[in-house]
């Protein structure tokens, strides 16, 4: 059979490499979110588009100013609200459980085919460079829409 | 008269002087078989008798005949790389055949290995040109292996992600959606029809008598699916006698430490079990026949939120010599689970529990249940004629069914379901007419069949078939005991569409050269392509994640070249040292990869990119000659790069590490531990992460699996061997693929009797 000191070097040099593997835990939980709200204000103005080309609508917000439309994909990140009324002259909204951010480009936008990614922005939230959304707080926000004047996408 | 009597004292004399040639006019001839002490007979091995200037090889089967000697005792060398000289006397009869069995021992354990997967024969493994590893059933059975991506894990420059094996870097992530490695049972492609993925838990491992991976692209001899390599499976030969075993597996998966995690899921907080029990039997049927047959039922509570899994499967090889020089083999399974898929988490503060993905206007979710059914039948016909040529004839049929259940259990309507059928067969033809060459040749065929709801596509078929066909030529030829030349060329053509047909001219070319008794250097070089698979091309789905076909997806191709140098030498009487260093470097093009279209809003397989992956592999083995420690280090630095990008390639990592251990401490008490790392991917897809939470997350990799067996064999007849097996003891917790929780801490109580 095999030494003593054969076991104990071969046990030695196991233990070596498993300990050298047991300093580190890996993944683990992220701080939790802290949440806040939006609440907003919508006005219209101008003559509505055909309902055909509004086949959805809503106030949506992102963390940062898109470049294309593949930036409005970002649904894990950006903020989304509830559908909003067609044809009105005022509409208004509350989202709540909003992750306390930065949101520098929010506004109201339509999806005007049934193609997920067609989508525009019909009015921009454009004061005090963005929402900020802080724990608890809930942030109020007044946006005009503008049908005859609606803001260039992507942005100049 | 003195000149007279000195005539007479020569000639009476001579005879004496010379004693080979005493009987000079007596002829005999040697014959005989060269083995491994483990009784794995070995071809290619040097035997010379000097005091006559005669040797031979030994040829495939290790046999060897040295005719027309003249009788008398001579000294006989044999001598093979990798194993240690022995020199034996010989007595030749006059009129005879003397027999021998001669036994030579390794230098190091690995020396011996005989493989088949690198040149489509038997051919001992210090003599292939290309990179191989082997995975033996003394392996498989000491770590309890019950699954393949518990094998492959521990095999250098080899890595699981999901249900997706990378080999040296060649696949990444791909949704579980094609393969770059090509899956054998005894040689037979064992593929999915539809998505070409690796079924882990398809195969009876009780049964399988090693594991062969060859490392570099494989397609000048097994086609398109081994761009990235070939992972062959043996399975056993038939015992002499009798042989019943019953092995018995419970253990459970431990609750994780975070309560915020525990917090998501309901089931979280307790000990979740898993156990399995598989019946074996073989035996031999009169002196021609013989079966294996194997059987199991499992059941497993899961880690995760929508994870369990029921299932039972069974598989028979059934054959023998029908008549002399002729063998027919039969291998047949059958299998079913009830599984729920978890198929991406909740974020990194819920990684139990599975997550939605919302579509801006639809939700959808991270986990899907489904009774999934497997068939594979796979006749294998070998026919030996005389001893320099044989053929063999195989076939190969493997259905899938898959039928989604609703949240009370029940089969969802037919339209939902998905069936497959792939099914081929090839003829091979081995032929040593030639001196020194080896050749084998063949044809194969297969083709698929395939329909579901997943794989509309762009013309709204749901069925479909991708036939191919191919033509193989390979020849070894051995200059010298020290150098072989291998050099092969594959044609296949592949129906891509409906009316396409795509085809591939794949060459490759190695060499073999012992520069020493202990050090033996190779170098290779090989093409390999992949057509994209059935679910790669046609895929479209939004259940779990936006999914577009794209049909005009064109076959992936490759460039490998390798060199590698090994170092076999003997550490005093009982131990022996094996180094193996390896470079590598690939050039891909048209690989194809999933990439996020704006303008569908999904994902898309396509034709992303040129790409270059090298690396250096280095593997050292400290083995005791009986195999009772043995300890293995392997470490395989990877560059891959993506030369359209500029940047490295998505879910590579770039340094890997693994560390084996096994030590006897008795007779009885047998102890092992295996350690692996990988370094956190250079690049993963950020796409992902915009439906996904955290699907970024893709940490380094430390796993350490310990265990402790006990080996019983007092009782007459039966042998009985309980072990205990302690998974991730450190309880590190790391991600399998995107947005997936790897195993936590778990254990594992197995009982195994045999008898």
């Amino acid at each position: 059979m095999y030494s003593r000191t054969e076991n104990i070097a071969l046990a030695l040099l196991l233990l070596l490499v498993i300990s050298l593997t047991g300093c580190d835990g890996g993944l683990e939980p992220k701080p939790p979110p802290l949440y806040g709200a939006i609440e907003g204000t919508i006005i219209y103005e101008g003559d509505w588009p055909s309902q055909e080309s509004v086949k959805d609508l809503r106030f949506v917000a992102l963390r940062e100013v898109p470049a294309g439309i593949e930036d409005f994909l970002n649904f894990e990140t950006m903020v989304i609200g509830p559908r909003l009324e067609y044809e009105v002259e005022q509409d208004h909204f509350l989202i709540e459980d909003v992750k306390s951010a930065t949101y520098r480009y929010s506004g109201v936008a339509r999806q005007f085919s049934d193609q997920l990614i067609d989508w525009e922005p019909l009015g921009l939230y454009k004061e005090n460079g963005g929402v900020f959304t802080v724990e608890g707080d809930t942030v109020r926000l007044d946006i005009r829409v503008d049908f005859e004047n609606l803001p260039p996408f992507p942005p100049e | 008269m003195k000149l007279f009597l000195g005539i007479i004292w020569i000639v009476s004399t001579l005879p004496a002087l010379l004693p080979a040639q005493q009987d000079s006019d007596q002829r005999g001839e040697l014959q005989g078989v060269v083995q491994t002490v483990q009784g794995e007979t070995l071809p290619g091995v040097h035997l010379l008798l000097p005091e006559l200037m005669r040797g031979t090889n030994s040829d495939r089967e290790g046999r060897f005949q040295i005719t027309d000697l003249p009788a008398g005792e001579y000294e006989l060398r044999v001598s093979m790389v990798g194993f240690r000289t022995t020199t034996q006397t010989v007595r030749i009869e006059p009129d005879r055949a003397t027999h021998l069995t001669i036994e030579l021992i390794p230098l190091t354990v690995e020396a011996d290995a005989v493989v088949v997967t690198a040149s489509r024969r038997s051919q001992l493994a210090g003599r292939v040109p290309v990179s191989m590893s082997t995975v033996t059933a003394d392996e498989i059975e000491s770590r309890n292996v019950t699954s393949l991506d518990q094998v492959l894990h521990y095999v250098p420059g080899v890595q699981v992600t999901g249900n997706q094996v990378n080999i040296r870097g060649s696949s990444g992530f791909a949704y579980g959606v094609g393969n770059r490695v090509l899956l054998l049972v005894d040689g037979v492609p064992l593929m999915g029809p539809d998505q070409e993925n690796l079924d882990f838990e398809g195969m009876p491992f009780t049964q399988v008598e090693r594991i062969e991976v060859l490392k570099s692209p494989g397609s000048a001899l097994y086609g398109g699916g081994a761009l990235g390599g070939v992972i062959n499976l043996i399975t056993r030969d038939f015992p002499d006698q009798p042989q019943t075993s019953i092995r018995l597996i419970s253990g459970a998966w431990q609750p994780v430490r975070y309560e915020e995690w525990r917090s998501g899921w309901d089931g979280a907080d307790r000990f979740r079990p898993h156990s399995r029990l598989t019946l074996g039997h073989a035996r031999q049927l009169g002196e021609r026949f013989g079966f294996w047959a194997s059987g199991m039922v499992s059941t497993d509570a899961g880690y995760l939120q929508m994870n369990r899994e029921r299932s039972g499967e069974g598989y028979v090889k059934f054959g023998g010599s029908i008549r002399d020089g002729m063998d027919l083999y039969l291998y047949s399974g059958i299998r079913r689970s009830q599984r729920e898929q978890f198929l991406y988490w909740n974020g990194l503060n819920d990684v139990l529990s599975h997550g939605t993905i919302d579509l801006g206007t639809d939700e959808v979710t991270g986990a899907n249940d489904g009774l999934s059914d497997r068939l594979t039948v796979m006749p294998v016909f070998n026919h030996r004629i005389g001893d320099d040529l044989n053929y063999s004839v195989r076939g190969r049929l493997f259905g899938v069914a898959f039928r989604p259940l609703d949240d009370q259990g029940n089969i969802r309507p037919r339209h939902t379901h998905t069936y497959g059928l792939r099914y081929g067969g090839e003829a091979q033809v081995n032929s040593s007419h030639l001196r020194n060459t080896e050749l084998t040749g063949g044809v194969s065929f297969d083709a698929n069949w395939v329909e579901s709801e997943f794989f509309v596509g762009e013309d709204s078929l749901t069925v479909r078939n991708q036939p191919e066909g191919a033509l193989f030529l390979q020849a070894d030829y051995q200059w010298s005991d020290h150098l072989t030349v291998s050099t092969g060329l594959r044609y296949d053509a592949y129906r891509v569409h409906t009316r396409e047909v795509a085809s591939r001219l794949s060459p490759k070319a190695g060499i073999s050269y012992s520069l020493s008794r202990t050090l033996t250097a190779r170098a290779s070089y090989g093409h390999g392509f992949r057509v994209p698979s059935v679910a790669e091309r046609f895929v479209s789905n939004r259940d779990f994640l936006p999914l577009e076909s794209n049909v005009t997806l064109r076959p992936e191709r490759s460039v490998g070249y390798e060199a590698g140098l090994t170092h076999r030498i003997p550490l005093g009487d009982r131990y022996g040292l094996s180094t193996e260093v390896t470079g590598f470097w690939n050039e891909y093009e048209d690989l194809v990869e999933p990439q996020f279209d704006t303008g569908q809003a999904a994902f898309r397989f396509v034709n992303l990119t040129q790409a270059r992956i090298r690396g250096v592999e280095v593997t050292s083995n400290l083995s005791s000659i009986d195999r009772t420690r043995q300890i293995r280090l392997s470490y395989t630095w990877l560059d891959a790069y993506d030369r359209t990008l500029d940047l490295p390639l998505l879910y590579r990592s770039e340094h890997l590490f693994q560390a084996s251990g096994r030590i006897f401490v008795t007779d009885w008490l047998e102890t092992g531990a295996d350690f692996r790392a990988a370094s956190q991917p250079e690049r993963v897809d950020t796409d992902f992460s915009r439906f996904v939470p955290d699907a970024d997350v893709f940490p380094t990799v430390y796993v350490t699996d310990l265990r402790v067996r006990i080996h019983y064999s007092s009782l007459p007849g039966i042998e009985l061997s309980g072990s205990l097996h302690l998974n991730n003891i450190f309880d590190y917790y790391y991600v399998d693929r995107p947005a997936f929780f790897a195993p936590p801490r778990n254990f594992q109580a197995v009982l195994d009797v045999r008898f």
